[in-house]
């Protein structure tokens, strides 16, 4: 009796190793991750410097972006709260050769293209136009346009030269820089 | 008498014995054979990332490759692949992106056991679909390695935001 129970004990200890091994080998699921890194970016891409001849009238001189958007300043950003960017002129035009000449310079701000979220544009223009006022010891003109959500736009700067009196210009050339910033809100 | 008794008793203790041992391993030989424990699938490739290059929407991973069994003789299987769209937390927002699931059969064995019933899908969040599925078939004893390439496509009038967007591919054996 005694070698019957350990056989059988034997054939139990063969019948369970050999279920729990198959049991163990079979899968009838399994998963993978997939991760996908969003780096950050916050760009801003300004257009080539532009140049223009007087018409010698007393109108004002306009630098017109025009719709070609090679000729705007590109701005992105993938934060979540969105970005800032400022475009500003430090100084009225002022003459390369003798600074005592000045004209007014003014700027106007467009959204030329908007990245959108399916209802509205992502980028607006929060402050549309400025211009510089010499006489009154103001040189700065800045412009602005702000998302809240990631998205890129293309913005349409425009610069004017404010004539005032054609007949008082010093000949020659009347220079302004204007600097594009972009900072994530 | 008495030791006769225990002759009889111990020779039906042992035919007892005798008997179970055989329904077990009868039972054992079903489990193998039958519609028990016998497939398997089993992603090869470990956990997969990709830094998104910002020129594109659509960004693709290397493919992957999943091993699938069927050792049941006269059972089909099917498997399906689902993942959903893609998603980061950033703060309080949440941004999904959509998933792409392609499917094809990279080494099969029988060839005519296998098949592919859907071979692509892709989640289109902007309708509300958040899940992709492909599928395949086995009709018979067999095994293969099958190809699934995963893409993340990003909104066409968005930059993607910053973060890490993570979704989960799920291979699932279904048999009848």
């Amino acid at each position: 009796m005694k070698l019957t129970i350990k056989s059988f004990l034997k054939i139990m200890s063969v019948f369970t190793i050999a279920v729990l091994s198959q049991t163990a080998s079979a899968q009838t699921t399994d998963t993978q991750r997939f991760t996908v890194t969003v780096p950050s970016t916050l760009s801003i891409t300004g257009p080539a410097d532009q140049t223009l001849t007087h018409d010698t009238t007393n109108n004002n001189q306009v630098f017109a972006p025009g719709s070609n958007t090679a000729n705007h300043w590109a701005v992105q950003c993938n934060s979540g709260a969105g970005a800032t960017v400022n475009l500003r002129t430090n100084t009225p035009f002022t003459h390369t050769s003798n600074s005592v000449y000045k004209r007014d310079a003014k700027l106007d701000l467009a959204v030329s293209s908007s990245d959108n979220n399916g209802t509205s544009a992502i980028w607006t223009v929060s402050t549309a136009s400025d211009q510089t006022s010499f006489a009154g010891s103001d040189n700065v003109a800045a412009v602005q346009a702000t998302s809240s959500q990631p998205g890129k736009a293309t913005l349409a700067l425009s610069v004017t030269f404010i004539t005032n009196t054609y007949s008082t210009l010093l000949q020659g050339d009347y220079q302004i820089d204007v600097v594009g910033t972009i900072a994530a809100n | 008498m008495d030791s006769l008794n225990k002759k009889n008793q111990q020779g039906q203790s042992e035919f007892a014995f005798e008997q179970i041992a055989v329904a077990l391993l009868l039972l054992l030989f079903s489990v193998q054979h039958g519609s028990g424990q016998s497939v398997e699938i089993r992603s090869r490739e470990k956990a997969q990332e990709l830094t998104h290059d910002l020129r594109s929407n659509l960004q693709q991973f290397s493919e992957v490759r999943w091993d699938v069994h069927n050792s049941r003789r006269d059972e089909g299987i099917a498997v399906i692949w689902s993942i959903d769209s893609f998603s980061t937390q950033s703060g309080k927002q949440k941004y999904l992106a959509d998933a792409g699931l392609n499917l094809r059969i990279l080494s099969a064995a029988p060839n005519r056991a296998w098949q592919i019933t859907q071979q692509s899908d892709s989640t289109n969040i902007t309708k509300g679909d958040k899940s992709a599925t492909v599928s395949a078939v086995c009709t018979e004893y067999g095994e293969a390695t099958l190809g699934l390439t995963v893409t993340f496509s990003s909104s066409d009038t968005s930059v993607p935001a910053a973060g890490e967007y993570r979704t989960q591919l799920v291979g699932t054996i279904t048999a009848p």
